[in-house]
């Protein structure tokens, strides 16, 4: 195994327990709390014409 | 040196020098790196590439002394194998002496004269000149890159299936196409020899540079596969430690075109310090419709309110184009970092018609009841109002396919950028 491989598999490894601790804290760039409501107005309707 | 003939580019314009005249049949053009192929009175393009003189230890144009020879670097070749990975060959010219070849592979020079007698054949050796030479891995060598002239037509992606026969640290070197089979002959030459003869770029001095180069052939799948696994464990982990999964479900009937309503959708319990708390909202019934979702989840012992908003939208119709549909009868929405406690989940929906709201009626009857009558229908104005059906379910636990996503792009990142890299040292 070479230098750039044993690197590249700490990086992956520090990425899959990063994913581990956020979502034991349930924790994400995507979350969608707290989004802006649009009830309270603005209109909608089909956008793809 | 013989006296050098000068050809037009047709791609540039450029005049370019040819050093071998009447050997030559193939030309790089130094200026915008095309080939030429100068066999032909009107020196055909045959393909056009760049940035090639950087990627060679050694342009072409260069002249040096070995042997007591001065030989002009005439050509240049990047060749490749699964085996072996990369390794460059320079075909050098000198009038009286010919042709010979100086190949960099692993770091390391050889010299290379072509053999103009056969080596007789054995079962796992050759023999040549009163030596044994011992049969070598069997490798497919394809080129990569081409720089300048040769007296053969060659091009990019050209095949050979060579084999390596040694005797100490000379080696014999047997390349065979469908046309024809030559042998070289190989023998070790100094570094510091090749680079006091020749101007060698400097990131190419050294066997470390090059042995990390031929590892970029090596471990790029591996790398690949490891960022395959990572993204398959990142889902798993996420699937897993997201639990406990405990779920209310509930079903609503929305008016469409009314003012919202709040209702309570059931209530849940958030057992760890923090978790993911997903609503998934699902109606079967809706057509050029939006139903707006403001959820709360309000903390039975603190009052604090948790808010996250959904939509659900779907629309069709037919144009020019014929039938479209756009939007999906369902939304999931994913709450982050709820603290540990017992929530009871609120809904403030609404739902909307598009491009207009049914024209509705709310009217008072009671103090607490309210009667909503519709008078979308013109000729039937006493017709019900529309209603939505939308099923609710409420869980503890989430995938963050956002996080998911992200995590797989800085995954494949590193391996993605390294082959944009080779492919553009390739071009």
């Amino acid at each position: 195994m070479t230098l750039r491989l044993k690197l590249f598999t700490a990086w992956c490894l520090f990425l899959v327990a990063t994913s581990g601790v956020a979502s034991y804290y349930g924790w994400s760039l995507f979350a969608d709390s707290a989004s802006t409501s649009s009830s309270s107005g603005g209109a909608r309707g089909p956008t793809h014409k | 040196m013989t006296q050098p003939r000068a050809v037009t580019c047709p791609s540039c314009g450029g005049s370019i020098e040819i050093r071998a005249a009447g050997y030559t049949v193939t030309l790089g053009c130094r200026y915008c790196g095309s080939v030429l192929d100068v066999a032909h009175e009107d020196v055909r393009l045959i393909k056009a590439y760049r940035r090639a003189v950087k990627n060679f230890a050694i342009a072409p144009g260069a002249r040096g002394t070995l042997f007591d020879v001065e030989w002009e670097v005439i050509g240049a070749l990047r060749r490749r194998s699964a085996e072996s990975g990369d390794w460059q060959e320079f075909l050098l010219f000198n009038p009286y002496s010919g042709y010979r070849w100086l190949v960099l592979a692993g770091g390391e020079w050889q010299f290379g004269t072509m053999l103009l007698d056969r080596p007789e054949n054995g079962p796992r050796s050759v023999s040549w000149r009163g030596g044994d030479y011992v049969r070598g891995d069997s490798e497919t060598a394809t080129t990569v890159t081409v720089l300048g002239e040769f007296y053969w037509k060659i091009a990019r992606g050209d095949e050979a299936r060579a084999t390596a026969y040694t005797r100490g640290a000379e080696v014999l070197s047997c390349e065979s196409t469908a046309d024809e089979t030559n042998w070289t002959q190989l023998i070790p030459l100094d570094d510091s020899a090749v680079s006091a003869a020749f101007a060698v770029e400097r990131k190419f001095v050294g066997a470390p540079q090059r042995r990390a180069r031929r590892n970029d052939t090596d471990d790029l799948p591996m790398m690949f596969l490891f960022a395959l696994i990572a993204l398959l464990a990142v889902g798993l982990v996420q699937e897993l430690v997201s639990r406990p999964r405990v779920c209310t479900e509930s079903t609503s009937e929305i008016i469409v075109g009314a003012p919202s309503f709040t209702t309570r959708i059931g209530t849940l319990e958030v057992r760890r310090a923090y978790q993911f708390v997903t609503i998934s909202a699902i109606s079967s019934n809706i057509n050029n419709r939006w139903i707006d979702l403001d959820y709360s989840l309000v903390n039975r012992q603190t009052q604090q309110s948790i808010d996250a908003y959904g939509l659900i939208e779907y629309y069709t119709g037919t144009d020019s184009d014929g039938p479209w549909t756009e939007g999906s009868t369902s939304a999931e929405t994913l709450i982050a970092s709820v603290p540990r406690g017992t929530y009871d989940i609120y809904l403030d929906g609404g739902a909307h018609g598009w491009p207009n709201d049914p024209s509705v009626t709310v009217k008072q009857v009671k103090p607490d009841e309210w009667t909503v009558q519709t008078s979308a229908d013109a000729e039937n104005p006493w017709a019900p109002p529309e209603k939505v059906t939308v099923w609710f379910t409420a869980c503890t636990g989430g995938f963050s396919w956002g996080m998911f996503w992200l995590i797989g792009f800085l995954l494949f990142a590193v391996p993605g950028a390294m082959l944009w890299w080779r492919h553009r040292e390739d071009d």
